[in-house]
């Protein structure tokens, strides 16, 4: 009898929370849009800046100034070595005691573009270290100067062998900035927290977020198939 | 014209060359020779710029060539837009085309038009033998034909002097005839040309003058004939003694 009595009520328990759950979604549709918005943004833009960060950083990897490589390479070690919520929390917590005082949104963009542009800058590098130093001999030898190397013989073979990795960064880009609702960005994860605090359906709003994620990142895995295809280096180039 | 005098180049105690000296009339062929290790690539890299030296004075036609270190980029390109070098292993550009790759250093470089230095490209590449290669990427094409696109884009920048390095020691014997048979057309049209190689055939009955180098320094110049008889010099014995011995003695 207790027993019946238990499953009814937890039935109208669930009934009533799954009720709950929906229309705390409509609610706060708007507002999880938003964050989706802000997610999609700071993504898109660090994934951008990102590489711009990255291909300066590896330029400067390969100077012929001794200073400048070793500066580069010590700026790589350093930044791929600091975890990134680190970063953030210095950045934010440790930067208004020193005055400066930004929003969490930039305090995220700039965060990640240190971040990531080691990490394509480590990238490039790995490319690099593949090309044939005979080949940058032969373009030094008909009067191409370092910088035409750099920008016409060496960028444009690095970027298309870093394809595949550059495009797992954006991936990566895309999972890790849900991390920065923890310096106040209220962005697409943020707001998926706050939903779950006001239903406490925990397993559906977490499991409806991955959802989200997943086609995201589904979206850009196509995109990066297609990317890899189209600028592939010549079948038997390095 | 090119005049070498007493060019010498280290390499901290390693001896790379030592008072090399030679001259190559306008319009003639010159033949390096010598074994492995004995400065020929050096040399050719001394001429072009890409290592500088120690001692001594190059000449290229009109243009005195200054390379020691803390010159500047601007002296370089005008010394290689003297000198074209060809390498052994061809160094092809693999994200280009054939066209691309012989078009590019005219357009950049010198500032060509593109138009113009296209159509330079194709001229060069249809006198190589390659008119039917434009937008063959380099791993489309075979060594030989691969060498000579690489002689059509030295070809490209108009040298004064062009160099080759062994530009045949990575090919067959069908893919060396083609290369050589290209580099006795440009010697007909008097293209000035030194050419380090372990092809005696080119030594013996395409070129002027043939320069023995081992050690870093030039053991004997004058043709391939009278080096061969020169009994007084260990190095030119044993190096046309081993090579009586894999059948290339002239």
């Amino acid at each position: 009898m207790l027993n019946a009595l238990g499953a009814v009520l937890h039935d109208a328990l669930q009934a009533s929370l799954g009720a709950s759950f929906t229309a705390d979604l409509i609610e706060q549709g708007p507002l999880i849009l938003d964050g989706l918005a802000k997610t999609l943004w700071l993504a898109a833009g660090v994934s951008l800046t990102g590489l711009l960060w990255g291909v300066l950083v590896f330029r400067a990897s390969t100077s012929s100034h001794g200073a400048v490589r070793r500066a580069a390479k010590a700026y790589i070690s350093f930044f791929i070595g600091m975890p990134l919520l680190v970063l953030l929390f210095l950045m934010y917590y440790g930067l208004p005691q020193w005055g400066v005082r930004v929003s969490p949104f930039m305090v995220a963009w700039v965060g990640f573009t240190l971040n990531v542009g080691a990490y394509n800058a480590a990238y490039l590098t790995t490319a690099y270290s593949g090309l044939s130093r005979d080949e940058l001999d032969a373009a030094a030898a008909q009067g191409f100067s370092g910088g035409q190397i750099f920008r016409l013989i060496v960028l444009p073979q690095v970027l298309r062998q870093s394809v595949p990795a550059l495009t797992n960064q954006v991936i990566l880009n895309l999972k890790d900035s849900s991390i920065v609702f923890l310096i106040q960005v209220t962005e697409f994860f943020g707001r998926m927290q706050e939903l779950a605090a006001t239903n406490f359906q925990f397993l559906k709003t977490y499991l409806l977020a991955a959802a989200v994620y997943l086609v995201l990142v589904s979206i850009i895995v196509l995109a990066a198939r297609w990317l890899e295809r189209r600028v592939a280096l010549p079948s038997g180039a390095v | 014209m090119i005049t070498v005098e007493r060019l010498t180049k280290h390499y901290g105690k390693i001896r790379g060359l030592e008072k090399v000296s030679f001259r190559v009339a306008p319009g003639q062929l010159t033949v390096v020779i010598g074994p492995s290790g004995g400065g020929k690539s050096t040399l050719l890299r001394c001429l072009n710029g890409l290592e500088p030296f120690d001692e001594g004075r190059v000449r290229i036609g009109s243009f005195e060539v200054d390379v020691r270190p803390g010159q500047g980029q601007s002296g370089l390109t005008r010394l290689r837009e003297e000198v074209g070098l060809v390498f052994q292993s061809f160094n092809l550009f693999p994200h280009l085309t054939a066209q691309a790759n012989v078009e590019l250093a005219p357009r950049v470089v010198k500032g060509m038009a593109a138009a113009e230095s296209a159509a330079l490209a194709r001229d060069l590449l249809d006198k190589v033998g390659l008119g039917g290669r434009l937008d063959a990427y380099p791993h489309q094409l075979s060594g030989g034909q691969q060498q000579r696109a690489a002689i059509a884009r030295a070809l490209a920048m108009d040298p004064a002097v062009l160099l080759l390095d062994e530009p045949t020691s990575a090919l067959d014997p069908v893919l060396t005839r083609d290369v050589v048979a290209l580099i006795n057309r440009l010697y007909l049209d008097n293209v000035t040309m030194l050419c380090v190689t372990h092809d005696l055939f080119l030594a013996r009955y395409i070129c002027d003058q043939v320069v023995f180098l081992a050690q870093g320094r030039v053991h004997a110049q004058g043709s391939i004939e009278s080096l061969s008889q020169q009994r007084d010099d260990p190095s030119l014995q044993a190096f046309f003694g081993r090579g009586a011995e894999s059948g290339v003695a002239c």
